[in-house]
């Protein structure tokens, strides 16, 4: 395989585990437990299920419209923490289990809907080390 | 030199003018490599598909305005490290880009069965498609 297009920019950075992750960019909450090629297989306008190349098997998901989310919802039933700095709101940190619980009470209640919510939940408690499933955000992206 | 990666893509507001700047930014990319090696690998998947989009759909999202997904067929891409096979028949990959033309996804996708350039359902999902290659 030829050299990657981006390998000089990525020379020297270490290679970690991955977390769940917010994305400014896309406003949405990216949360993947296997590194693996994904099919994205999406389930409503808020949630997308990572379902591996290889095994199909639930690895991850994508939550959209996190800032509108929040709109709706408010902070109060999903906030675990926050950062403040000179009195004012850095960072906010969000329980993934309960944004998914908002976003499933958002549309039908249908058996596949519940079923895809499930696997969510359930890849995120299978990731040993963020089994609390809990993501950072700016205050300034909400 | 800005460490963004950035090239030249078809204008999806004006598709039949020129052309316009996406940008692959460093934090996503930053990020692919340290978590998930074999996402940005599979950011040469990407940059085809920017460099030879199939399709071109328009209004991604419930909640904001705008964004556009760009669609094609790379020849092949990364199941595992390491690990390239030839990019299956009944996937179509997608780029996401914000209306800054940012990139902040890619993925590969079930096909439309009808056009497998198409995401499944697309119909539903965007509010149109916008551009369509003839090769």
């Amino acid at each position: 395989m030829e050299k990657h297009f981006l390998s000089e920019f990525v020379e020297g950075e270490e290679r970690l585990e991955p977390g769940p992750w917010y994305n400014p960019d896309g406003d949405c909450i990216i949360y993947q437990i296997a590194d693996e090629a994904i099919i994205a297989d999406r389930i409503d306008n808020v949630l997308t299920i990572y379902r591996s190349a290889i095994t199909e098997k639930a690895i991850g998901y994508q939550i959209k419209g996190v800032g509108a989310l929040m709109g709706i919802f408010g902070l109060d039933g999903m906030l675990v923490e926050s950062t403040e700095d000179e009195q004012e709101i850095k960072e906010v940190g969000i329980s993934l289990y309960r944004l998914l619980l908002a976003a499933y009470e958002q549309g039908p209640k249908t058996i596949g809907r519940r079923r895809a919510y499930a696997d969510a939940f359930e890849s995120s408690a299978s990731h040993p080390r963020t089994g609390s499933a809990e993501v950072r955000i700016p205050s300034m992206s909400l | 030199m800005s460490s963004d990666y950035c090239t030249e893509v078809i204008d999806p507001a004006n598709p039949r003018g020129g052309k316009v700047l996406a940008t692959i930014p460093r934090k996503l990319y930053i990020r692919y490599y340290k978590y998930y090696i074999v996402r940005y690998e599979n950011l040469r998947a990407a940059r085809h598909v920017l460099d030879h989009p199939r399709r071109i759909f328009a209004g991604v999202r419930q909640f904001s305005e705008g964004g556009w997904c760009f669609t094609g067929r790379p020849e092949n891409w990364y199941i595992k490290e390491d690990v390239i096979v030839e990019f299956p028949g009944n996937l179509v990959f997608a780029v996401y880009l914000n209306t800054r033309m940012i990139v902040y996804e890619c993925r590969a996708e079930d096909a439309d069965k009808n056009d497998i350039n198409c995401p499944a359902n697309w119909q539903n999902r965007y509010k149109g498609l916008v551009w369509k290659s003839t090769s």
